[in-house]
């Protein structure tokens, strides 16, 4: 189990027919026989996720159906300069990942003749906007799949990725594709979400999202289930990280699961920043998460019920502040929680630029102004303002709406009993969190179960270096993902 | 099936929290008590009082008013009823920092008063208990003077805090009283509190008979007694030593005990360390070694005077420094009986040990 991946996936090769064998798992490897009269023909094979068609097509296909029955004769037809003429099966392997061509004789499998004629569609990529980070790569994923696929593929040019495709959606027939790496994620992870997809009967997959609504676990869960993410380098970490990949055509974002409640948390970012600063951001965002979720409820429940817990010092400003509203404080901050719900809604539907006059609009005018008019209290505008701050904090989208939605019941039972509501409210989110269930694999873990060793990349995100194993959760088929020992004993430069 | 059952939760919930009587009290629609007083009536019989409550009114401009309420009766709860017939919102005793009872109300007992605040659980043991010198009502109804943001009764509270902290108070508080009221050889002691130039002010310690006011310590009595009762910081210590007026500053004092043979007539040893700051030393030319001779004399001074005050406790019979918990503890069978019995003729001394750390710089 330990020994390192790469090696393993090599040796067993014997011969370039085994190379091309192993690769053609992956839905995207083509093998076109070209038949000849005189011999028995040649067979051209490639990614063609990885390849530009239009050299295919125009430079090779044209001229390779000549008499010539040996790779010499190929090589003297080609009008290429470039060609590597090889019998070693890895460097066949290898090369065809990274966007080559490989051509052999249908019958003579001992020797390929390889032909640059990788894509160049990189620039063509659009910029991620839903996930933008200041550091680190900024492509995202497009609509199209097999660029998506490509966007993939290039970051992981090993043959053990492996995709499977699918077709949902009686009348959209949209393909679905399920990457997975072989010998890292574990089977029946993959094979759960290949029998959920096709067990998906619906007439329309507009988009990935119709995918991860249908194949949740739990359908009256707020909670996203799967990751969803528009950056290809966060799906590819995933694949390497053990975890099921699933992209759709026609949309530009992709799924991950098994996926915890803690990932959700986690920003691509915090991998591209130094630890100590990234455990800290993450930090902030559970924190976040919390305020967003208990400050409003906490406000109502002390304000109607406990006055005696308010520090003597604030009561005073509270009182001020309070005295000019007419409402209840419940009252008081459903209204102010709609009106800010309103102004995200209206932000959301409007194109960019009136949407951040909506955001000065509401914020300034709208907030001032009511407490002015006496509506509601200054101090509820603020615990509010920074409510909904803290929700936009959450790195995937899904989660912020879920975490600004569960706050209304906590609001209510909070008006209703107070401090004992908002704590009856949460035991019943403890408890909804406890059943879910992504992919089969427990949603809060590591928090339960415990599992020490996830702690590793979960509240706070330790080096690199502490990062050997694979998360429990994904139940990996190699546990290790680098030589731990190797890694530490690595010698820096020495200076004589 | 899994949707009917969490619905009959739900409404489960919500019928039988019905039953909790849980009563809304928003914040700005009720009057929290910040102080009460107590001052003896004797129309009412021997334990009636006027009892008096404040709250505080948060004007807009952020000042504060306070509006009192008093109402006489013999029963701390009652008086509740009665002022909540002069209030316009209902009163509630939740924030309630400070209760001052007059000196007349502390010489009867003191605890069937204090039994309120604690059977209400919205009181904490934080509540700050004081005698007031004269009137207990004109202590609390008194709005300090240039005091505009602030009520009575947090401001009494800072106020008696902030001496417990840098000041000549021991710890005292609503737990620490009921704590010595009910330890075995132990009595309880309260903050004297009186009115100067319109202020509230610390005038000295109150020491009990298990809940009867008996004594009230003078001048250096109140720093001794704290520095024998328990381990202080920044406190400050002045005595006259050959004539010269010595001060002393930042004081940091540890008391320990010694009682070599407990129970018996043996002597108990209490041993104050004491590091300070000489802050001020009216000798113009003092010799060279002067720290040294000031220690000495300072511990002299701090023994005779220690002693003398342990003398008058035990002639009072109180054991308000707790001398007898002291003992309990190192006791196998503690009898309670023969200790209060030769609490007055064992014979107590202290053992000062004074460190000059600093004298100051003088060019």
């Amino acid at each position: 189990m330990k020994k390192s991946f790469n090696k393993r996936g090599n040796s067993s090769l014997d011969n370039v027919s085994d190379a091309i064998t192993q690769l053609e798992k992956s839905k995207d490897f083509t093998r076109l026989l070209i038949p000849s009269e005189h011999h028995t023909g040649l067979c051209v094979s490639y990614f063609n996720t990885l390849i530009d068609i239009e050299i295919l097509r125009r430079d090779i296909l044209p001229y390779i159906n000549k008499t010539s029955n040996t790779l010499e004769g190929v090589i003297h037809d080609l009008p290429l300069e470039s060609m590597i003429f090889t019998d070693t099966p890895s460097e066949v392997q290898d090369h065809l990942l990274i966007g080559y061509i490989s051509i052999m004789l249908a019958d003579l499998n001992h020797k390929a003749v390889l032909i640059k004629a990788a894509s160049k569609e990189n620039k063509e990529f659009a910029l991620p906007e839903v996930e933008y980070s200041i550091v680190g790569p900024k492509e995202a994923l497009v609509e199209s799949l097999d660029t998506n696929l490509h966007l993939i593929r290039k970051r992981l040019p090993i043959p053990e990725l492996t995709i499977e495709e699918l077709s949902v959606g009686s009348l959209s027939k949209t393909r679905v594709a399920i990457l997975s790496i072989e010998g890292i994620t574990n089977k029946e992870n993959v094979q759960t979400t290949k029998q959920r997809i096709m067990d998906i009967h619906f007439n329309q997959i507009i988009d990935i999202s119709y995918i991860a609504q249908m194949i949740g676990d739990n359908k009256l869960t707020p909670f996203p289930l799967y990751v969803d993410t528009e950056r290809p380098d966060r799906l590819a970490a995933s694949l390497a990280e053990g975890k099921v990949v699933v992209v759709a055509e026609g949309s530009p974002h992709g799924l991950i699961g098994p996926s915890t409640l803690i990932e959700q948390f986690s920003a691509f970012d915090d991998y591209f920043l130094n630890w100590v600063i990234a455990s800290f951001f993450r930090f902030l965002r559970f924190f976040g998460a919390l305020l967003s979720i208990l400050i409003t409820p906490l406000y109502v429940a002390i304000l109607t019920y406990h006055y005696e817990l308010i520090p003597k010092d604030l009561i005073n400003t509270l009182v001020i502040s309070r005295s000019e509203v007419p409402f209840p404080p419940i009252l008081e901050a459903l209204i102010l929680e709609l009106v800010i719900e309103l102004l995200r809604e209206a932000g959301a539907r409007l194109p960019t630029k009136v949407g951040q006059t909506i955001g000065i609009v509401g914020g300034i005018v709208i907030g001032t102004a009511s407490v002015e008019a006496g509506l509601t209290s200054n101090v509820l505008l603020i615990i509010v303002a920074l409510s909904a701050l803290a929700s936009f904090t959450s790195p995937v989208f899904q989660l912020g709406s879920a975490i600004r939605l569960i706050r209304f019941p906590f609001i209510l039972m909070a008006s209703y009993i107070g401090l004992i509501g908002v704590a009856i409210s949460f035991f019943f989110l403890l408890v909804h969190l406890l059943r879910l269930k992504s992919l089969g694999r427990p949603f809060i873990e590591p928090l339960f179960p415990l599992r020490l060793s996830d702690w590793k990349d979960a509240l706070v995100r330790l080096p690199f270096s502490f990062q050997a194993k694979r998360p429990v959760e994904v139940q990996s088929e190699n546990l290790m993902r680098f030589d731990e020992k190797m890694a530490s004993d690595k010698n820096p430069v020495k200076e004589e | 099936m899994r949707i009917k059952n969490s619905l009959v939760l739900i409404i489960m919930l919500v019928l039988l929290s019905g039953c909790m009587g849980v009563q809304t009290k928003v914040l700005d629609e009720i009057n929290m008590v910040s102080a009460v007083s107590y001052d003896s009536d004797k129309d009412l019989g021997k334990r009636g009082f006027k009892a008096t409550a404040v709250t505080p009114y948060y004007l807009p401009d952020k000042t504060v008013k306070t509006v009192s309420f008093s109402a006489n009766s013999n029963l701390s709860k009652e008086t509740r009823d009665k002022t909540n017939l002069q209030s316009d919102k209902p009163i509630f005793s939740g924030k309630l920092k400070v209760a001052i009872f007059s000196k007349e109300m502390a010489k009867q007992h003191l605890f069937p008063l204090t039994d309120t605040f604690l059977r209400d659980p919205s009181i904490g043991g934080s509540l700050i208990l004081a005698v007031a010198d004269k009137n207990a009502s004109d202590i609390i109804t008194t709005k300090p003077e240039g005091i505009e943001n602030e009520d009575v009764g947090s401001y009494l509270a800072k106020e008696i805090n902030h001496n417990i902290k840098a000041g000549l108070l021991p710890k005292t508080n609503l737990h620490v009283f009921t704590y010595a009221y009910y330890a075995e050889g132990a009595d309880t002691f309260l903050p004297v509190v009186d009115l100067k130039m319109g202020k509230p002010y610390v005038k000295g310690i109150a020491l009990f008979n298990e809940d009867k006011y008996v004594y009230q310590t003078k001048g250096i009595e109140s720093i001794l007694f704290k520095m024998l009762l328990e381990h202080t910081s920044k406190l400050g210590y002045a005595a006259k030593l050959d004539g010269d007026l010595v001060s002393i500053h930042n004081i940091r004092s540890k008391r320990s005990y010694t009682i070599k043979k407990p129970m018996t007539s043996e002597p108990i040893t209490i041993h104050l360390k004491v590091i300070a700051f000489l802050r001020e030393y009216s000798n113009p030319h003092p010799s060279k070694n002067f720290t040294k001779k000031i220690e000495k004399q300072l511990e002299q001074d701090i023994e005779k005077k220690g002693e003398k005050l342990i003398k008058k406790l035990q002639d009072l019979d109180i054991d308000s420094l707790g001398i007898g918990d002291q003992v309990r503890t190192r006791t196998r069978n503690w009898d309670k009986k023969a200790w209060e019995k030769m609490y007055h003729t064992i014979p107590i001394r202290v053992k000062a040990n004074v460190k000059i750390e600093e004298s100051g710089v003088i060019e």
